[in-house]
């Protein structure tokens, strides 16, 4: 049997590339989600915009239940804390966290969409 | 005369008179009326998404000619011993109550595009402001030599639900040991690229697991290479040693006929006679009900605008999923999905008044190729030169941890469940 090199199933050859360098530039932890995620409190507050949170949550949702659920391999993320929900996204949106899919995901986020999901995440409850 | 700076200011401005004007038009009946063909990934995302973000002002009705909902994503999985084949199916009841979605149980027969109606199979018509077409894949039977409609129960497709999934169950169960399987992979584009390939290895685990070891499954490919192949093939050779080959068309040389009758498959290098079974799975093109609409003049599927989802013919018509040309997208269940949300996205920015934002998606393909060892491949991608392109891309590598790969079956998992409670609940 022969081996050959992968073309992923786009014909995009991916193999090796866990997205463009460069690609999440700009992206910064805001200075209080750190406070926060070394505090590990905070008054929640709605600082992103839910509007848009529900539009970029079309995204998570194929994999995270909104019913809080934990299925598996894929964790609820509903009803966090929003600075932290926004910092954990930028440590992927900068490869520091692991999970190829989320490092792709977060790449093409701005600071302002990790706040408006953390916001729109933050507001859902889990179903009873 | 050139038109001056104002002139082009006014002339945009009554465009926009126009455009806000023609959303009343719609807004002064009661509701929009959105029509959507096929409750999929696709369609049934874009009712349940369209009703529920359209501020109660659009009316959805999902035209669906099947009660019961049978994916074919994990069907790969039944086959492999490791679902139950009720765990493919889904219902429309949650999505119509939670949404008021009204749900016609018929075939669409035809779209009237020039009138806005589509006829459904008893002649009722249904008028809309916007159509959504998801109604996945045609098999092109005359694409294999030999092959027809009328052998598909002697050699299986397997590629729509039902009764075929069951077949290629029941033929892999009586193969014998020493037996071969000759599967015939599709040409691009097809639904689910690494499909063919996650079933070999379902077929492979299923014979090694029940003892018989000198079967084997050879897979006749048109294409040079396929999906995941990197990871695929080394990792049969681990798990399976050499029960699975693969032979792309530089060695096989045309696959030139089969013959249901008597089990064979002629290819222009070798001929495989007597085969335990044959698993056809032929060239595909958009639904019968999306090409007799002329949204697929160039071919087999339909052209859309990668902004909107909507289709180059028809501005009026989003096509969505298997039967749409998605650029860089392969036709998944996820792809349907994501692609569902943003011409939700879209029709309820046109017919309600609600903010539109980018379109961008995203896709990921996990295949199974052996207990607890899974493989994928996936994407970010977004509107650009006039498809759908990918801007980041991921597949999992050859010889990855024992961990990473029940990891990525664990996400598997997870996800069909994820994406059912957001398709159908
Ligand atoms: C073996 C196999 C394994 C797969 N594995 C995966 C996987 O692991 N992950 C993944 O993401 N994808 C997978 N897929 C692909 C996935 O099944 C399809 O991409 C997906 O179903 C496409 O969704 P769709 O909405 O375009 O069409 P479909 O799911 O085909 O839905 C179309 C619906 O429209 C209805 N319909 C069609 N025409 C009409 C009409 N005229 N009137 C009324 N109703 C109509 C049909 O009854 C059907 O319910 C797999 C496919 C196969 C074959």
């Amino acid at each position: 049997m022969s081996k050959q090199t992968a073309p992923d199933c786009n014909g995009a050859h991916a193999a090796g590339t866990y997205g463009r360098p460069g690609a999440c530039h700009g992206l910064r932890v805001p200075a209080l989600a750190c406070v926060t995620l070394m505090l590990g409190w905070m008054p929640a507050k709605a600082a992103g915009n839910e509007v848009l949170g529900r539009h970029l949550s079309a995204e998570c949702t194929a994999c995270h239940q909104l019913s809080g659920q934990s299925v598996g391999g894929i964790p609820p993320i509903i009803g966090w804390p929003e600075d932290q929900f926004a910092a954990v996204l930028a440590s992927y949106g900068r490869k520091e966290r692991g999970g190829q899919v989320m490092q792709a995901i977060t790449a093409k986020l701005s600071p302002d969409d990790m706040t408006a999901l953390a916001a729109y995440f933050g507001a859902v409850s889990p179903k009873p | 005369m050139t038109p001056t700076r104002r002139d082009l200011v006014a002339a945009s401005g009554a465009v926009l008179a126009a455009a806000t004007l023609g959303m009343p038009a719609v807004l002064g009946q009661a509701k929009a009326r959105v029509v959507v063909v096929g409750g999929g990934p696709g369609g049934a995302t874009a009712a349940k998404y369209i009703a529920r973000d359209g501020g109660g002002r659009i009316a959805v009705t999902l035209v669906e000619e099947h009660e019961v909902y049978q994916s074919c994503f994990h069907s790969n999985l039944y086959i492999g011993g490791f679902k139950s084949y009720e765990q493919l199916l889904h219902r429309y009841d949650a999505l119509t109550a939670a949404y008021g979605i009204t749900l016609a149980r018929q075939r669409a027969a035809r779209i009237e595009r020039d009138r806005k109606n589509v006829v459904l199979a008893d002649g009722t018509r249904l008028p809309y402001d916007r159509l959504v077409l998801s109604p996945g894949i045609d098999l092109k039977y005359d694409s294999v030599p030999g092959w027809s409609q009328d052998a598909e129960e002697i050699m299986p497709h397997g590629w729509k639900p039902g009764r075929q999934t069951l077949l290629i169950r029941e033929k892999l169960d009586a193969v014998p040991d020493g037996g071969t399987i000759v599967m015939i992979a599709p040409p691009n584009p097809y639904r689910c690229p690494p499909g063919p390939y996650e079933r070999a290895s379902m077929f492979a685990h299923v014979l090694k697991s029940t003892g018989r070891t000198k079967a084997r499954v050879v897979i006749l490919d048109p294409k040079d290479s396929f999906s995941k192949q990197g990871v695929f093939m080394p990792d049969w050779e681990k798990r399976y040693g050499t029960m699975i080959e693969w032979l792309g068309p530089r060695v096989h040389d045309g696959i030139k006929s089969v013959d249901p009758a008597k089990g064979t498959v002629v290819t222009g290098f070798e001929t495989y006679e007597n085969c335990a079974f044959v698993n056809v799975i032929p060239a595909q093109m958009a639904g019968a009900v999306a090409r007799e609409a002329g949204l697929a003049p160039a071919g087999g599927y339909c052209a859309i605008d990668p902004a909107t989802m909507k289709s180059t013919v028809d501005p009026a018509v989003f096509v969505l999923g298997d039967a749409c040309i998605a650029g860089d997208m392969p036709k998944s269940a996820f792809s349907a999905n994501n692609q569902a949300k943003v011409a939700a996205m879209v029709a309820c920015s046109e017919l309600a008044g609600e903010p539109a934002f980018p379109a961008r998606y995203f896709n990921t393909c996990w295949s199974l190729v052996a207990p607890d060892d899974a493989i994928k491949v996936g994407g970010r991608y977004e509107p650009r030169d006039g498809r759908i392109a990918a801007t980041e891309t991921f597949i999992s590598q050859p010889g990855e941890s024992d961990e990473v790969r029940r990891q990525t079956q664990a996400e598997n998992l997870a996800w069909y469940e994820a994406i059912s409670a957001d398709i159908f609940t």
